[in-house]
């Protein structure tokens, strides 16, 4: 009976970890929170919310959440290309393709994790592609 | 056991629920908690009322001689941009409240028989007979403003000659290239300037004027929300919205504590044909001088090209968004206020990721047309106890005096009016 109990609580020690585990990389996660303090941080404010009116909120946003190679085309072009939110919210967003490959994988990375539940890796190569195609 | 084994399974859901719940939504729980309304801080003797709560983003508003209170909103409520608030019963609140005008906008006034309210694009006039506005003798009297969303709140004023005053913002930060762009240089000559960056002045009873029929009154501004006419100087005096962002185009020039600090949000005093920098030069407080700003070539101390560029009167802390700015001409209050000037400080953002500045009203005292001492916080406490644009509770935007000299406060966050009396202790 006892062991029986044993099972289950491993099981479920198991499942929680399993569940609660970030499949992200807390090194990529730390270098995209760098990233955006110094360049988002002043607009979208520490966490996330925007200023209203102004800029918008990053939390649970559909462009934070939808596919990523939008996310990626939005930071490479900027806003004004990309007609976002244009009733919405005063601010454009400038293009922030000066930013490194590994930099934008890395900050994508981790705003799609911090302000949406998305669970996932942005990686160099992607923005790469995107990159590529812009050009 | 099976009864032991449910429980087991159950307090490890209910753990596992917790363990996995976000910290940020917790917190913004937190963040959902409003202030009262009512709760703001004034110096002692005043008092505050709240007139009406939840109307929508309140930005400027003017009181008419019988008391009615006339808020410019810059979403529309109801199909409303315009609301007229009457206290029936005299009990200082706001029991009949009706609308019209279906554009938003930010700026309202009240001169010679008319109400005056201006969308993003235009500016209105509305004939006021006995005390009511009828909805159909809207008349557009200009027509046409540059509006690309950045800095497009077209403020109004009125002289005592028959002009209107108009802002219109520049749609830029500081006329880079390309808009807040790292290392973007400055357009030079600015084109921006042509059309926007300045104040306009047109007349206030003549029909769908465009820029050709007004006059550029006042040059290199990047954007002002606050202006009011002095009659007691006989001048045009305003409050800038200074710009933001100087270590992020420029990390190699400046620090984030030089961003958080500079330039000053800057008080003009405006005569016909002033510049006052803006794209070239910014005012640093430090320095109490105009400096090249860096898209043009300045390293944070060179004054090229700024030698002719008029400084500003007053410099309040950077980017706390002066909104509004009244001239408070009353008896009501003591002494001291007469012709003084109220500040509204909408509230920063550009500080982060430092404590925000604004989110209050000041008084800042006058003599003879000049700043005549430092200012004081007058109004506090409207965020409540989260001081960001986001989490405030409210956000003063617009100032207005009342016929028997009570001075009102909006807020475009909560949507609240109050009214601010004072009763000198016996």
């Amino acid at each position: 009976m006892r062991r029986v109990g044993l099972v289950v609580v491993t099981i479920a020690a198991i499942v929680v970890v399993v569940s609660c585990k970030n499949s992200v990389s807390a090194s990529k996660m730390e270098a995209g929170k760098k990233v955006y303090a110094v360049n988002c941080l002043g607009c979208h404010m520490d966490n996330g919310k925007g200023v209203p009116r102004m800029n918008p909120s990053l939390v649970n946003s559909p462009y934070v959440m939808g596919h990523p190679n939008s996310l990626i085309e939005l930071v490479l072009r900027g806003s004004e290309f990309f007609g976002t939110n244009k009733r919405s919210y005063n601010n454009q967003m400038a293009s922030f393709h000066a930013l490194s490959d590994t930099e934008i994988a890395d900050l994508l990375t981790y705003i799609r994790n911090t302000y949406a539940k998305t669970g996932d890796e942005i990686d160099a190569e992607d923005v790469k592609n995107i990159r590529a195609k812009l050009n | 056991m099976k009864k032991n084994l449910s429980f087991l399974v159950a307090s490890l859901s209910i753990v596992l629920f917790y363990s996995c719940k976000s910290k940020d939504a917790a917190k913004d729980e937190k963040e959902e908690v409003k202030t009262e309304a009512s709760a703001i801080t004034l110096p002692e003797g005043f008092s505050s009322l709240v007139v009406a709560d939840d109307l929508g983003a309140a930005r400027h508003i003017a009181v008419n001689s019988n008391g009615d209170i006339y808020v410019k909103l810059e979403k529309l409520n109801d199909g409303r941009g315009i609301l007229r608030l009457r206290d029936t019963n005299n009990d200082g609140t706001a029991d009949d409240i009706s609308g019209f005008g279906n554009y938003e906008g930010t700026g309202i006034a009240i001169k010679n028989g008319y109400l005056y309210a201006s969308s993003d694009d235009n500016v209105y006039r509305y004939k006021m007979d006995n005390n009511e506005v009828s909805a159909n003798t809207e008349e557009m009297i200009v027509e046409g403003l540059i509006n690309k969303r950045e800095h497009s709140s077209k403020s109004i004023t009125l002289d005592n000659e028959g002009f209107i005053y108009v802002n219109i913002g520049a749609p830029s930060n500081a006329c880079q290239e390309k808009n807040r762009e790292k290392g973007s240089p400055g357009m030079n000559p600015c084109p921006i300037l042509d059309s926007a960056g300045g104040i306009w002045q047109f007349k206030a009873d003549k029909a769908k004027q465009h820029y050709g029929d007004g006059l550029r009154y006042a040059t290199g501004i990047r954007n002002i929300v606050g202006l009011d006419w002095n009659s007691s100087a006989n001048d045009l005096y305003a409050v800038q919205h200074g710009r933001d962002d100087l270590d992020k185009m420029f990390p190699d020039l400046y620090t984030e504590e030089q961003r958080v600090n500079l330039p000053a949000e800057e008080m003009f005093r405006m005569k016909k044909g002033a510049d006052f920098g803006w794209p070239y030069c910014y005012y640093d407080p430090f320095q109490k001088a105009k400096v090249q700003g860096p898209e043009y070539g300045g390293d944070g101390k060179k004054t090229t090209g700024c030698e002719n560029k008029q400084n500003p009167i007053y410099a309040f802390p950077a980017h706390s968004a002066p909104n509004a700015l009244l001239f408070y001409t009353g008896t009501q209050f003591p002494e001291k206020y007469r012709n003084g000037a109220f500040i509204a400080f909408h509230g920063s953002w550009n500080r982060a990721p430092r404590e925000q500045e604004g989110f209050n009203v000041v008084f800042l005292p006058f003599k003879d047309g000049m700043p005549s001492g430092d200012y004081e916080i007058f109004a506090n406490g409207f965020a409540g106890a989260t001081k960001t644009p986001d989490g405030a509770a409210h956000r003063p935007c617009g100032l207005a005096q009342g016929p028997d000299g009570s001075l009102y406060i909006s807020d475009d966050k909560g949507g609240t009016i109050w009214k601010v009396t004072y009763k000198a202790a016996k």
